[in-house]
């Protein structure tokens, strides 16, 4: 479904992304992890447009996007939650939500999509005329993916969700994301520094190191092997 | 592809009955009292007035389409504004032609000038935008000093309207008051459309905006033509108006930073806000120099705007109303009921 091959980004002179390739399978649910500054955020940038690969491909379902604007990116069905969220705080939960469905094609499936929505994040449907701003974090990070949601897409890329909130409330939105992965087979890819919990819930996972791909396995391969998680992952 | 034409015109006429139905009641009433005004043979002063006062609110409200909805700071609408003059008013010079049929004109070749400034400008944001496009005035205005078809620093006169003295007055003043109904309607339709709602994603998180779908590059640029052609028309007449055009007096840092301060203390959330800053704020400005002088007049000015732009960030209407203060969203209940469905 989404095929990144040997993809390259530079900040100004310093390299970012090294010969890059990821693939995510219809109803995968991929998790990509490293450590801090390993590329996570600016590889899941450049999929979804905001930044310009320097050379490599990216291609969502045989379409070349590495060309594309955002917008159309977005209205292909390659849909980007950013870190930090990245809401609007001076709007209610459902404006922010309705607003996830800004492209006609979306737009056609408002009251739908905003029944899954509520459906899998019940706490939002009790504040729906809530500012975001006032919300607390997990439930902003809800809104976030809610919004995502509205969209329609087909593979959702989600950045760090849960950055920031307690351990019981990042089980629960990992938990929900794995819902819907399963019951709409939707595509996942997840930045997570929950690594444990990020490997539980997915198929397979990568791994960045300074800008490369080191390793590429199975969620089971990196749980089973000592040695592996060790190296890669510090746990 | 037809399908979705068909349907965004079903959107754009619902929405239209929409309009005509709710709040501008009262700005029809308005419109129809102002107009009517001159049948009471009001004194010059009064006319001249409110001519500027219509003015300033038509260039706070095209203003408002990029400062206030996508929250694009933009310290140089006098450049479009000193576009349309120079259009109109050389126009006239050379060929004889009325600034009341070319002004329609020169506000395209305004937007026309904006569109191909804004594509790279609007790429800047904050501070930086901010300081471009107060250099854009300073630069347009010493382009159109060193030429010599624009009779360079010398400016030039123009000939008088083919009426007496009250008489003229009178019809600058009802061109302005349909040039403010234009600018507020075309700025209504605006905040209302999908336009506006883009634009006010982009002035919260342009990003986020962007990956949703919305095409930023285009709006902004849109939003950008749109407000530079209005205050290309304002301009246009203006210049008639003043009957002499400078570059110092149509490329005027002042009118430009005025511009901004109205819109500002009316409220940039609202259609109407900048127009009610810039009416309230002309009528105090006025009677604050006929009282005390002009020079203290100035000083007591510059230390109100201060106050009220400290203490009440999102402007009067900002501060009256809770729904127009920081809370985007609040139109959106419109779109929810009459168009957002689909």
């Amino acid at each position: 479904m989404l095929e990144v091959r040997d993809l390259s980004f530079r900040y100004d002179a310093q390299p970012a992304i090294v010969d890059v390739s990821l693939a995510v399978q219809q109803g995968e649910f991929v998790a990509l992890l490293g450590s801090n500054g390993a590329g996570k955020t600016t590889l899941l940038r450049i999929i979804s447009g905001l930044l310009r690969p320097a050379s490599g491909t990216i291609a969502f379902d045989g379409q070349r996007l590495d060309s594309l604007q955002p917008h159309r990116i977005c209205d292909l069905g390659l849909v980007h939650v950013p870190e930090g969220r990245q809401l609007f705080p001076s709007m209610t939960v459902r404006e922010n939500l309705e607003l996830g469905a800004y492209l006609p094609a979306a737009r056609r499936h408002l009251a739908a999509s905003l029944e899954y929505v509520i459906h899998l994040f019940p706490k939002l449907g009790a504040r729906l005329g809530q500012l975001v701003g006032t919300l607390s974090g997990g439930e902003q990070q809800m809104v976030a993916i809610g919004r995502g949601l509205m969209a329609g897409p087909r593979l959702l890329m989600l950045d760090e969700p849960t950055l920031g909130l307690s351990p019981a409330l990042a089980t629960e939105i990992l938990h929900t994301v794995r819902q819907l992965n399963k019951e709409r087979s939707l595509g996942v890819l997840l930045v997570s520094q929950d690594v444990v919990q990020a490997l539980q819930l997915a198929h397979s996972a990568y791994v960045l190191q300074n800008g490369r791909m080191v390793r590429h396995g199975t969620a089971e391969e990196f749980l089973g092997d000592e040695s592996l998680r060790q190296a890669y992952l510090g746990i | 592809m037809p399908m979705m034409i068909s349907a965004s015109l079903n959107i754009a006429m619902r929405g239209r009955g929409q309009q005509l139905r709710s709040a501008p009641l009262g700005m029809v009433a308005a419109t129809v009292l102002l107009a009517l005004l001159p049948l009471t043979h009001p004194s010059e002063y009064l006319l001249s007035f409110l001519f500027i006062a219509f003015m300033y609110a038509s260039l706070a409200s095209s203003w408002n389409i990029v400062g206030g909805f996508a929250g694009y700071l933009s310290f140089g609408h006098a450049a479009f504004f000193g576009i349309g003059g120079y259009a109109t008013g050389l126009a006239l010079l050379h060929s004889g032609w009325s600034p009341f049929i070319t002004a329609i004109p020169a506000a395209l070749l305004a937007g026309l000038f904006a569109a191909l400034v804004g594509y790279p400008v609007l790429r800047l944001r904050g501070p930086y935008f901010a300081l471009v496009t107060l250099i854009l005035t300073m630069v347009v205005r010493l382009v159109v000093m060193n030429l010599s078809w624009t009779k360079a620093a010398q400016g030039f006169w123009l000939p008088f309207p083919p009426f007496d003295n009250w008489t003229s007055r009178a019809v600058f003043y009802e061109v302005m008051l349909a040039i403010l109904v234009l600018t507020l309607l075309v700025v209504r339709w605006v905040q209302y459309s999908k336009l506006g709602i883009g634009l006010i994603m982009i002035r919260n998180d342009e990003e986020a905006a962007q990956t949703f779908g919305v095409d930023a590059t285009f709006l902004k640029v849109t939003a950008f033509v749109l407000s530079a052609a209005l205050a290309g028309l304002v301009g246009g007449i203006f210049a008639y108006y003043r009957t002499y055009v400078h570059p110092n007096t149509m490329f005027d840092a002042y009118i430009s930073v005025t511009t901004v301060l109205m819109a500002l203390f009316g409220g940039r959330h609202i259609w109407f806000g900048p127009t009610l800053g810039a009416i309230t704020l002309s009528v105090l400005s006025e009677l604050l120099t006929l009282s005390i002088g002009t020079e203290i007049a100035r000083v007591v000015f510059g230390l109100l705007l201060v106050a009220v732009v400290v203490t009440m960030p999102d402007g009067i209407l900002g501060f009256t109303s809770r729904s127009a203060r920081a809370h985007d969203g609040s139109w959106l209940k419109f779109l929810r009921r009459e168009k957002w469905k689909s």
